[in-house]
């Protein structure tokens, strides 16, 4: 939760700016010899501003693994520095509001809500690594609001992924230009509807098409279109949360023909995951929240390929168990225990702790 | 890419130049949703002490940012059927400007949000979650997540609205032999 700096009496008449963050502790130890390693994955600070009631700033920007080092002989793997958002939201109405900066795209659930409190699991889904490449975030506008009672949507142009990036292991990830210079000769279209039936349920459809060629006839169109649906419920201590994705990409022969890659025609990837706050069967008068879970996720970025064969590598299951602890509702203390296995039969399995925090 | 910045720019001023009802209009508005067309709707300030403030922060976990409040008082045949409270809580970025009506035996008729700002989180003005406060009173502790329901994606503002009815609610106890 933001802390504001100043206090107004009237909430339209000054202008404010807030600070916030999240960050999260990993310790991540693989089955075997290999030896476990601490890594504060992610810190990360917000900056928003409001300049009046209509019109505000919001951004958010991150450090990755604490510091930035070059990614030497010895291996060691660089951090990174980057802003994740940074866009001037001028919101009209509950009906219509709009958005330009760096935004997010509004893809599954983890690329829009990420602070570690909000998820199971030390490290987030696979699924929101290689198939919705979280953190997804472009230079773009848009607009978003609500159209009907419980029913809210987004829609908004931003820069595209570039064909040079696409691969067979990650799929979009490496695709993505990250308002960095980016180029704005792959304009695309994201958007999302989300429907709140009952306040156990929430359910959500997204969209992302583009092309990502900037127009080479060589590499074709190279339009990457890619649809997702969540779906998260809970009721009397029980949470569920599904969410799936599939991603098509036209000209990937093409593409891999000038790029020596391996870039699949499709790629998709699903979980689910259900989790039981056990605390109150503890102690009924406790505010903390100790939820084990499961979740188990299945993706594959060769579904469907052409002129080579598919590797078995990428397509990949992962079932997580481990447990929550939430002393409130912004502070997590987090086990797990993954398995992680694949259509060549090479099983791995990782032990994680981790901390979380959001205000 | 230029027709879309085009489109874009015609929504803006095509919205900005949209008439808006003050939150005074939204509301008496609200509050004649709550307590019937017909009813009279008068509003006065009421000074809070230091003492008074600090009393409702101890209990509510949430404390009056400002040292009077306005109080609108509604009737309906020369008698007083209910009261409002407006106030702004704190989401994300932006104030959440919402409205309690709380009738004559001290429960919440209805929660109604006049002013959201936010980009996320605008499910707290969905009617799924506000009637989860109707008939709720002073002596309910309206515990976010448990006595009433979160809303995935929305956990700042439903934290917000719920502290700050809970204000309200501890408010009118306090203040309902003067008002």
């Amino acid at each position: 939760m933001f802390i504001a700096l100043s206090f107004t009496l009237a909430a339209s008449a000054q202008e404010t700016t807030s600070i916030g963050g999240y960050g999260e502790l990993h310790y991540n130890e693989p089955d075997g010899a290999a030896r476990g390693t601490l890594d504060f994955h992610r810190f990360v600070l917000y900056l928003g501003h409001t300049f009046n009631e209509k019109i505000s700033f919001k951004s958010e920007v991150e450090i990755e693994h604490t510091k930035i080092e070059a990614t030497g002989s010895g291996g060691a793997e660089g951090g990174e520095v980057a802003i994740e958002q940074a866009y001037l939201d001028w919101h009209f109405s509950e009906h219509l509001g709009m958005k330009a900066g760096i935004i997010l795209a509004p893809i599954g659930v983890i690329n829009q809500i990420h602070e570690p409190p909000t998820f199971n699991g030390v490290e987030r889904p696979s699924v929101d690594d290689v198939v919705i490449p979280t953190t997804w975030r472009e230079a773009g506008a848009g607009i978003y609001g609500s159209f009907a009672e419980n029913t809210s949507y987004q829609l908004y142009a931003m820069a595209g992924l570039r064909a040079e990036g696409l691969s067979g292991e990650e799929g979009l990830r490496g695709s993505r230009q990250e308002a960095l210079e980016s180029s704005p000769m792959n304009p695309s279209i994201t958007g999302r509807i989300d429907v709140v039936p009952n306040t156990d349920l929430k359910l959500g459809a997204s969209f992302f098409v583009g092309s990502t060629t900037e127009g080479d006839s060589a590499l074709g169109s190279g339009t990457v279109g890619l649809v997702s649906a969540n779906a998260q419920y809970s009721t009397n201590g029980f949470t569920f949360r599904a969410v799936g994705a599939f991603a098509a990409i036209s000209d990937a022969d093409k593409i891999n023909a000038v790029y020596g890659n391996d870039v699949a025609d499709q790629i998709y990837g699903y979980y689910i995951e259900g989790a039981y706050d056990v605390m109150p069967l503890l102690c009924a008068e406790s505010e903390f929240s100790l939820s084990p879970f499961i979740r188990c996720e299945k993706f594959n970025t060769q579904a469907k390929v052409t002129g080579f064969a598919a590797n078995p590598l990428y397509d990949r299951n992962v079932t997580t168990v481990g447990a929550t602890f939430k002393p409130t509702f912004n502070t997590a203390f987090k086990i797990d225990y993954q398995f992680f296995n694949n259509a060549a039969d090479v099983n791995t399995k990782q032990l994680n702790f981790g901390i979380g925090y959001s205000f | 890419m230029k027709s879309l910045l085009c489109f874009l720019c015609f929504i803006a001023f095509a919205a900005s130049s949209r008439g808006q009802s003050t939150i005074e209009d939204k509301a008496k508005a609200g509050l004649h949703k709550m307590f019937g067309d017909s009813a009279a709707i008068s509003s006065s300030w009421r000074r809070l002490s230091g003492s008074e403030i600090d009393s409702i922060a101890q209990l509510s976990h949430s404390r009056w940012q400002r040292d009077s409040l306005q109080v609108y008082v509604c009737s309906a045949h020369q008698k007083t059927v209910g009261y409002g409270f407006v106030d702004d809580v704190k989401g994300k970025v932006q104030f959440i400007t919402y409205l309690t009506g709380i009738n004559t035996d001290g429960k919440v008729q209805d929660v109604d949000i006049l002013a959201y700002r936010e980009s996320y989180g605008g499910e707290v003005a969905y009617e799924s979650f506000r009637r989860q406060f109707r008939d709720k009173s002073s002596a309910d502790k309206l515990i976010p997540g448990k006595d009433i329901k979160n809303i995935s994606g929305a956990t700042i503002s439903v934290r917000a609205i719920t502290t700050g009815v809970r204000k309200i609610l501890l408010t009118y106890d306090l203040l309902k032999g003067t008002l």
